[in-house]
């Protein structure tokens, strides 16, 4: 892995943390904020073919994590390297092609689990109705903005490679 | 040279965890602290959006709550003038009695948020104070003149705080009236004052205060009103759930008490 590719992570995933807990975590949508280091974590899995560059996302949001955060260091693991891990690796196996179910799908059980975690961490109670609604509003959430992001990437992936493989022809 | 590859990763992330493992707390005191200043501002702006949203969506209710208001600050300046009396009362009795008059109020250091956990259930804040303004861990943290929690890490130039709605925190608390000591504690299912006496009368609507045991947290501190009372498993100690006075979501400005 490039240098600058290290950077560029490490810049992209500072930048996604302070908005996350400077802006985001001021806007509150039913008890649950948006977690924009997360969604961009599920989108370098979703739409990179290299593990590579989404390990290294993923060790750099779980570092920039442990600093600004307060969750202990075992959740910070379990959320931000095993569940992505675990996740990448039944990408690869079972879904062989990206398409659009599937991504849904993925980003749903994602995001998921993720708060389900979360959840079991803070104290899970049968009967409280808000820890339901915050799982289904983080996992609705999370599964919108997911999509609508690799939706946009999809169409700037396919214009950038279509230009590439233009310019090859010439 | 993929066994290198491998092998250099596994080193790297190695390294990562066991820098994070002993260093995390002066790691999170210098980024907190560097990224503060701009964090201030981005959450002013956050808060200003926010406050948009609200009046436009919440209209009515802040209708009906500007009149709730009106009547209560009636209310309140009928009890304030009766507190004053009592106050004055009180010196008196005291100084015949040769009591030591002692401060409760301590000094308040004004403090802005400038981070929030973005894990939702984590509730802890950090303040634009640390150090340099003498602050300690343990300090109480107020606002609107309730407690609303307490200091858990201080850095250079800001400190971290854990509310009282995480649940993380544990406060000793009372019953303002029946004096029936407790712990609070906060968590996803809310707010509760554990380990009553099972013998406590309670009142609805009673006031919880902060009973000054253990830690720096100063007796008297309102945290809340007791809302219902509940057996705990064990069978032997009573729980009582609080409603804040406190809206946690819109906490902008608090005061450290020192």
């Amino acid at each position: 892995m490039k240098p600058l590719k290290i950077f560029f992570l490490l810049l992209l995933g500072f930048i996604l943390v302070i908005i996350d807990v400077a802006f985001l975590s001021n806007l509150e949508f039913f008890g649950v904020t948006i977690l924009t280091s997360y969604i961009a974590l599920l989108e370098f899995a979703i739409l990179n073919r290299k593990s590579n560059s989404f390990l290294a996302f993923s060790v750099i949001l779980f570092a920039l994590f442990a600093i600004f955060s307060s969750l202990p260091l075992p959740i910070l693991v379990l959320n931000f390297i095993l569940l992505p891990a675990f996740l990448i690796f039944i990408k690869s196996n079972y879904f062989a092609g990206t398409t659009i179910l599937s991504t849904i799908f993925f980003l749903l059980f994602a995001s998921f689990l993720f708060e389900s975690i979360l959840v079991l961490y803070a104290g899970f109670s049968l009967s409280t109705v808000e820890i339901y609604l915050s799982m289904i509003v983080f996992t609705l959430l999370h599964t919108i903005i997911g999509f609508a992001v690799y939706l946009v990437a999809r169409v700037f992936k396919k214009n950038f490679l279509s230009i590439g493989i233009e310019e090859e022809i010439r | 040279m993929k066994k290198k590859t491998i092998s250099l990763t596994f080193f790297t992330v190695l390294l990562v965890f066991a820098v994070i493992y002993f260093f995390r707390q002066p790691l999170s005191g210098f980024f907190v602290d560097l990224t503060s200043p701009v964090s201030a501002s981005i959450s002013a702006k956050a808060r200003g959006i926010k406050k948009s949203f609200n009046f436009f969506f919440h209209i009515r209710s802040l209708r009906k709550e500007n009149t709730e208001l009106s009547t209560k600050l009636t209310e309140l300046e009928i009890d304030r003038s009766k507190i004053t009396e009592l106050e004055t009362e009180n010196k008196l009795l005291k100084r015949e009695l040769g009591f030591l008059e002692e401060s409760k109020k301590g000094s308040l250091i004004p403090a802005n948020i400038t981070e929030q956990d973005p894990i939702s259930f984590l509730d802890t804040i950090t303040l634009n104070r640390g150090r340099d303004y003498q602050i300690e861990a343990g300090m109480a943290v107020i606002a609107n003149g309730a407690l609303v929690g307490q200091v858990k890490e201080v850095f250079e130039r800001s400190c971290r705080v854990v509310l009282i709605t995480s649940k993380d925190s544990i406060v000793q608390a009372m019953l303002q009236d029946s004096r029936a000591k407790g712990i609070l504690k906060g968590g996803i299912s809310g707010l509760y004052l554990e380990n009553i006496p099972p013998d406590t009368e309670f009142k609805p609507k009673e006031y919880v205060i902060t009973s000054g045991l253990g830690g720096r947290i100063k007796q008297g501190i309102v945290i809340g009103r007791a809302a219902s009372m509940q057996t705990s498993s064990s069978g032997i100690f009573k729980s009582i759930s609080l409603e804040s006075i406190v809206n946690f979501t819109k906490l902008e400005m608090v005061f450290i008490q020192k």
